[in-house]
């Protein structure tokens, strides 16, 4: 629960603050301008303390970057893993056996489960439901919470069969894995996974109950998209209005750029049209042809299919859509799964540009290591989905400030953090601490 | 035979008191160790208590700000829940800022009320005065290890039961 302060400036001047935005993965802050009773400016503030992670890895080899760089999460550190190891194998040609590929999707698939269950359920439904959090929450809907720490727990579960431990897996390498599951280690977590999927389906019904905030901004979205599976590390950087790259060349598209007060930097595309949207809304509008059937059938079923193309709150029904997207696939990868023939093949390493995008849990993450003749890192970017998305977070606050100044201070504050928090914006990656202030001059 | 007590290790190797418990758990004798899982957990999880069999005994370690350092401090997790539930019905519960670092006692205080019950257990503390990154323990806390591990030691002992032997 945030803490929130009113001061009268003057007499057409209001600040309002939340020193501490929670349920976020981390901290930021805000202002808002309001002018004549319009708002004119929003800008998301960053102060973390930069953590050098494009630094660390400097000089280091691409096996250690992928571990390294696992721990610039503890909920979506394979999405990192993810994007590194695609990057690096497409710059040395490395050609990897499609149970592996498989396997590393299963991998996603926990930890879509598992970020995507700890949103939902302890993030951003105590706002829809009233409650200041999770743990006041659970006292009064105690099913829902066990049953989503539950299927959390899948989630993890899978990743530390696959990785070797729940947070920050360690067997992702060039090339393939340095360990990979026995058929009856996956079997043997398939019924955990038939009940997470019966919760997912249960939680697209819940959440498609919540009364959701009136808003409508269309945004301009962009993922990857592939023309035959739902996005998670191969297809084409795609947008609502044409772009199309591939996912190593997301620097053709889009550009970083620094801002005033943020220690993250903002991210926008070349050709001048602005803010753009990432998540699990964006992936089902560009992509959502490549749903799973049994997450289609929930869409459509929620009654949300149109509406979370313009409304930011209902997001939390697209993020439900896709727990059943990664249940029910990570069911069909271990049904289909054989022990790779080759679990690690031989590479070489060579120079030049290893860069490649994936679909973490939040949004498109990008990467780009430059490797030097001795197959180590001269310069690293990662482009994180939370920053690319702080403009269009910006920018609904903007349309969402405006409909709120006449609510009551708390109510509109609540609003507004409830708008943000829809995001699921991973601050501990991007950014941290979000205080909210508004201002009218 | 005996049921095994997990003790669950909280801190981080690299930051300075943080890593008192680690070093701790690593003076406890080699026979008290086969009745104990170490679990080295960084910050505790609520699955980790949602594992737990009802009324199985753990042991919590962590160092603690706000103590002198140095301090060992021992309390039963079921105080920890009281006193996170008070501030709360008080409006002064330390809020979480992320899902990356909820309380320790919230944790608590959310495995109590999904179990009915409080954790059974113990929570055994040190306090600590430096946690930066990339220091030692201070001068303090290391001298105060063989105590912190007698603590621990002690609790364990208390919980290790014997199991019945199968007919």
């Amino acid at each position: 629960m945030s803490r929130a302060t009113t001061a009268d400036k003057a007499v057409n001047e209001r600040i309002y603050e939340v020193h501490e935005l929670t349920r976020v993965e981390g901290e930021g802050s805000l202002r808002l301008r309001v002018k004549d009773g319009e708002v004119i400016e929003a800008r998301l503030g960053i102060f973390e303390t930069p953590r050098y992670f494009e630094q660390i890895v400097v000089g280091r080899t691409p096996d250690e970057v992928i571990d390294i760089v696992a721990r610039i999460c503890g909920i979506c550190p394979v999405a990192y893993q993810m994007s590194a190891v695609h990057g690096f194998e497409d710059l040395f040609g490395v050609r990897i056996d499609p149970q592996v590929r498989a396997l590393r999707r299963l991998l996603y698939c926990g930890e879509w489960i598992e970020s995507h269950a700890l949103h939902i359920y302890f993030l951003h439904a105590p706002d829809f439901l009233g409650y200041e959090s999770g743990i006041t929450m659970a006292a009064d809907h105690r099913p829902l919470v066990e049953q989503a720490l539950k299927m959390k727990k899948a989630g993890n579960h899978l990743i530390k069969i696959l990785g070797g431990r729940p947070i920050h897996p360690v067997s992702v390498r060039v090339g393939g894995w340095s360990h990979v599951p026995r058929v009856s280690e996956l079997k043997e977590h398939r019924a955990a996974l038939e009940d997470a999927l019966a919760f997912a389906q249960e939680t697209v019904k819940v959440v498609s109950g919540f009364t959701m905030p009136a808003f409508a901004r269309e945004p301009r979205v962009v993922s990857l998209r592939h023309a035959g599976e739902y996005p998670f590390s191969d297809g084409r950087i795609v947008s609502s209005d044409g772009v199309d790259v591939a996912p190593s060349g997301w620097r053709e598209a889009f550009e970083e750029f620094q801002v005033e007060g943020s220690n993250a930097l903002h991210a926008r595309s070349r050709d001048g049209k602005g803010a753009y949207l990432l998540g699990p809304a964006a992936r089902i509008m560009l992509a959502g042809e490549q749903l799973h059937p049994l997450a289609k059938e929930a869409l459509a079923a929620s009654g949300y299919a149109e509406l979370i193309r313009t409304n930011i709150y209902a997001s939390i029904v697209a993020r439900a859509v896709e727990l059943v997207q990664v249940c029910a696939e990570a069911i069909d990868i271990i049904d289909a799964y054989r022990v790779p023939s080759e679990p690690l093949v031989a590479w070489q390493s060579r120079p030049g540009v290893a860069a490649w995008a994936t679909e973490a849990p939040r949004g498109l993450l990008f990467h780009r290591y430059e490797v030097d003749e001795s197959g180590r890192i001269r310069t690293a970017q990662i482009v994180p989905p939370t920053s690319q998305n702080q403009a269009a977070i910006e920018a609904d606050l903007i349309v969402a400030a405006q409909q709120v100044l006449d609510l009551p201070h708390a109510e509109a504050t609540l609003r507004l953090e409830q708008m943000i928090r829809s995001y699921d914006p991973c601050i501990s990656c991007a950014t941290h601490f979000l205080d909210l202030r508004v201002d009218e001059v | 035979m005996t049921s095994r007590v997990p003790i669950f290790v909280c801190g981080e190797h690299a930051r300075g008191d943080d890593a008192a418990g680690f070093a701790a758990v690593a003076l406890l004798p080699p026979g008290l160790r086969e009745q104990v899982d170490v679990v080295p957990v960084g910050q505790l999880d609520i699955l980790f208590l949602m594992d737990l069999p009802a009324d199985a005994p753990c042991v919590v370690v962590d160092a603690v700000a706000g103590l002198r350092a140095g301090e060992v401090w021992v309390r039963p997790l079921s105080a920890l829940v009281d006193r996170a539930r008070a501030l709360q019905a008080a409006g002064r519960a330390p809020e979480p800022r992320s899902s990356h670092e909820l309380p320790l006692e919230q944790v608590l205080a959310l495995a109590a009320t999904l179990r009915d019950a409080p954790p059974a257990g113990t929570f055994v503390g040190i306090g600590g005065s430096c946690f930066d990154v990339g220091t030692p323990l201070t001068a303090p806390v290391a001298a105060a290890i063989p105590a912190f591990a007698a603590a621990i030691a002690a609790e364990v002992g208390a919980f290790a039961v014997a199991e019945p032997q199968p007919c």
